[in-house]
């Protein structure tokens, strides 16, 4: 097939800038559609689902996406209708819209890579253009709803599927933020959620007059300078310290503090520009949650809290397929059936809620849900048919330790395996990619009442805050959000289990790390006393032990460059502001080190020790 | 001393000494010249990598050409240079014993790397040329970081296998 004529290299921008216009579009798409569902007599609500596919139509068209163009157009045509009174919504339709969102979706998949092909839409078209005409869609028997709604063009049907309507998501109220019970389905709920979305949806009107929209590359180079002047600045503070003659100094000082205040404003202003809502991927989740509960047949309400909540462009990008992992997780194994839990004495329907706030310099997201929460005993059952740890070992561990196995690569307890979780490797992607963050995860359960994930997550990646540490002639700094507390340590209160040294803290085995080791330092010897880092990553928790402390500093980091940017254990180096170079420890990678030989206490570190 | 003729093509190098044997590099990947500075260590790199320096804010690997090419060590003296190249992108400093000098080769005396006549691998060597009173082994820098860099991986793989057992 022959490049389509808008991928010309003068027309990359104007394609890009279609993209990027259209994907916003379709992400608030999703949410309003799964809305309308709930409140099909909401006007405003419809007028803005028709200005959407409106735009889209447009700048489709415009641009020869002739097919996206179509199906938009036939779109429209149905909203038109009914933003005109015309035509009521009815629940059967939401299928067929929700399949022209998709397939506009699946279209710009296209623009993306470049690669524009034809798909079959034709019976997506003329069932839009027969909702559009008012007939109602004939098919065989009322069908169960399923996830292939591309199969058949006869698929929906007259019925009202009432099922469909139950499952909808209560909408996120950003008035009432704390709000924490499950909303029920009455009609005062619906307006009031109705009213929260309104007010959110208004506000967004304004926000967007406010906005620019800035390459990303931009923000980076932008950062990287900010970074400079950082490392200057602590330059500066370090000149200073070393000046003798007092009037020079007093000068010099003087213009240091006024370029220390000025470099910290920058720095913050620009970390502001990378700074998004996390209200952008929450925005995904309750149509996942609509979907999720078709598939399985289950009852549920999602609760967002704490949208408005900031984090950097970086660790959003990265935070989203944890989310959608857990997130199905509590809808495959937590949210029992709606028969079950009336056997149980709970709601028919479930509630799961992802609520994201602020910590001091940490964004703490917890994913709940009113489940049937994590039996320790199955997992442990599951853990020793599966050769992860044996018999013996199950029965010294604390149900924390237990709840840990759940992450461990190729576990699953799953009965059946689905086509969402239950292949044993999504637990395990949230932890990977939670380690990548340099966060923290941390689960909650009891048994009969739910489960809760938290995730703790630094702000940013760029400039963070480090802890430098000494280890005999050598410093390093270790991500101070890694680290939990420093604890002085003297020789004798180490003991030895399994082999591996091991403290006792506050009733706790810590595992000990000795970074001697792992980064193969030479030089003096190991002094009596030391101290223990207390360090966290993903579940694990562990000591460091180092000669000395040498304070906190804010680092910048920087890449040790392609040529060196696999060395394991290594997350960058900074520069201090006597311009030594000094290596970040990533405490991630670190453990993967470690963790392979040390099958004894470090593979069972707790993760309760933040708690 | 060189009688060229004016449109012959003219290779400008920079030569340096290792081991008593002298190369040359490309002038135009080298950026620049620096002293001796202080190296921080890289855990767990390939030990041919001396560690990293700070270039005017900027972290650069400098690599021991000594180590790499297997030749025995040497002491750091007031002669030690670091040639700052950058190769496709990639800005890397390489340790040698001493810079000796800028000269223009031509390319008529430049001779297809000969087997046997260095201690260096072939594979680095783009060419020797003949100078008047002595030769000039020509380096393919890309080839030496290429190479390194699959070594690299390698190395690292087998390191930490090393650390893991060692704990």
């Amino acid at each position: 097939m022959s490049p389509h004529p808008m991928f010309s290299e003068d027309m990359l921008e104007i394609v890009d800038s279609f993209v990027v216009e259209t994907q916003e579009i379709l992400e608030n798409l999703d949410q309003d559609l799964v809305l309308l569902e709930s409140q099909p007599d909401d006007m405003e609500l419809i007028n803005r689902i028709f200005r959407s596919v409106h735009t889209i139509k447009g700048t489709s068209g415009f641009l020869s996406f002739d097919q996206m163009s179509t199906l938009a157009h036939r779109f429209e045509d149905v909203l038109n209708k009914m933003r005109k009174g015309q035509l009521t919504f009815q629940p059967w339709m939401m299928d067929t819209l929700l399949e022209a969102y998709d397939q506009m979706k699946t279209l710009l998949q296209q623009v993306i890579d470049r690669n524009i092909q034809d798909i079959p839409l034709d019976a997506l078209l003329s069932r839009l253009t027969a909702i559009a005409e008012g007939q109602k869609l004939q098919g065989p028997e009322p069908t169960e709803p399923t996830s292939e709604r591309q199969s058949a063009p006869e698929e929906p049907t007259p019925k009202r599927k009432k099922r469909g309507r139950k499952k909808r998501r209560s909408a996120p109220s950003s008035s009432q933020p704390a709000e924490s019970t499950p909303v029920q389905e009455s009609p005062e709920t619906h307006s009031k959620t109705a009213d929260g979305y309104l007010s959110r949806g208004h506000r967004l009107g304004k926000v967007i007059d406010s906005t620019i929209r800035v390459d990303v590359e931009r923000l980076d180079n932008l950062m990287n300078l900010v970074g400079e002047l950082v490392l200057g600045r602590n330059r500066l503070a370090q000149i200073v310290n070393n000046l003798k003659s007092e009037a020079s100094r007093q000068e010099l000082a003087d213009t240091t503090a006024q370029i220390d205040f000025i470099t910290s404003e920058l720095q913050s202003a620009v970390m502001k520009t990378r700074m998004v809502q996390i209200g952008r991927i929450f925005n995904k989740f309750p149509r996942l949650v609509r979907d999720l509960s078709r598939e399985f047949q289950k009852e549920i309400d999602l609760i967002l809290e704490g949208e408005e909540t900031e984090l950097d462009k970086s660790v959003i990008e990265e935070i989203s397929d944890p989310l959608v992992h857990l997130i199905r997780n509590s809808v495959d194994h937590g949210i029992e059936s709606p028969d079950e839990r009336e056997t149980l004495g709970k709601p028919r329907k479930g509630m799961i809620r992802l609520a994201a706030g602020h910590e001091g310099n940490h964004i703490i997201i917890e994913v709940e849900d009113d489940g049937r929460g994590i039996d320790p005993e199955k997992i442990k059952r599951k853990a020793i048919e599966k050769g992860i740890i044996s018999a013996d070992d199950a029965k010294e561990l604390s149900d924390a330790e237990v709840y840990n196995l759940i992450f461990m690569p190729g576990f699953s307890t799953a009965q059946k395996v689905t086509n969402v979780s239950g292949r044993g490797v999504g637990m395990d992607v949230v932890k990977t990619n939670i380690t990548k963050l340099n966060g923290m995860i941390t689960v909650k359960s009891q048994v009969g009442v739910g489960t809760t994930f938290i995730l703790k997550l630094p702000l940013t990646l760029a400039i963070i805050q480090g802890l430098l540490v000494q280890v005999a002639q050598e410093v390093f700094a270790v991500p101070l959000s890694s680290v939990i507390e420093v604890v002085r340590t003297s020789r004798e209160e180490v003991h030895t289990i399994h082999g591996e040294e091991v403290i006792r803290l506050r009733e706790k085995i810590l595992p000990l790390v000795h970074i001697r080791n792992i980064y193969s330092v030479s030089g003096n010897a190991q002094p009596e006393r030391f101290y223990t880092v207390v360090v966290g990553i993903a579940n694990r928790v562990f000591g460091l032990v180092v000669d000395d402390l040498l304070g906190q500093k804010e680092i910048v980091i920087k890449p040790l460059g392609a040529y060196l940017k696999n060395t394991p254990g290594i997350a960058g180096s900074t520069i201090l502001g006597d311009g030594r170079v000094i290596m970040i420890l990533d405490i991630g990678e670190m453990l993967k080190l470690i963790q392979k030989h040390q099958k004894g206490a470090l593979r069972i570190a707790r993760t309760d020790f933040n708690a | 001393m060189e009688q060229v003729q004016l449109d012959e093509e003219i290779y400008q190098m920079v030569s340096f000494i290792l081991n008593n044997e002298e190369f040359g590099v490309d002038i135009l990947k080298v950026q620049e010249i620096i002293k001796m500075v202080e190296l921080t260590r890289v855990p767990n790199a390939p030990d041919f990598v001396e560690g990293v320096i700070n270039l005017r804010g900027r972290i650069v690997p400098v690599i021991d050409l000594r180590k790499r090419f297997g030749l025995p060590s040497g002491e750091v003296d007031k002669n030690t240079r670091i040639v700052i190249a950058s190769v496709n992108d990639l800005v890397v400093g390489f340790l040698v014993d001493k810079v000796r000098e800028v000269l223009r080769v031509p390319k008529s005396v430049i001779e297809p790397p000969p087997d046997l006549t260095t201690s260096i691998h072939t594979d680095y060597i783009t060419g020797v040329a003949k100078l008047e009173d002595r030769l000039l082994i020509i380096l393919d820098l890309e080839r030496i970081l290429m190479a390194s860099e699959k070594q690299e991986l390698t190395q690292v793989k087998s390191e930490s296998e090393e650390v893991m057992i060692e704990n």
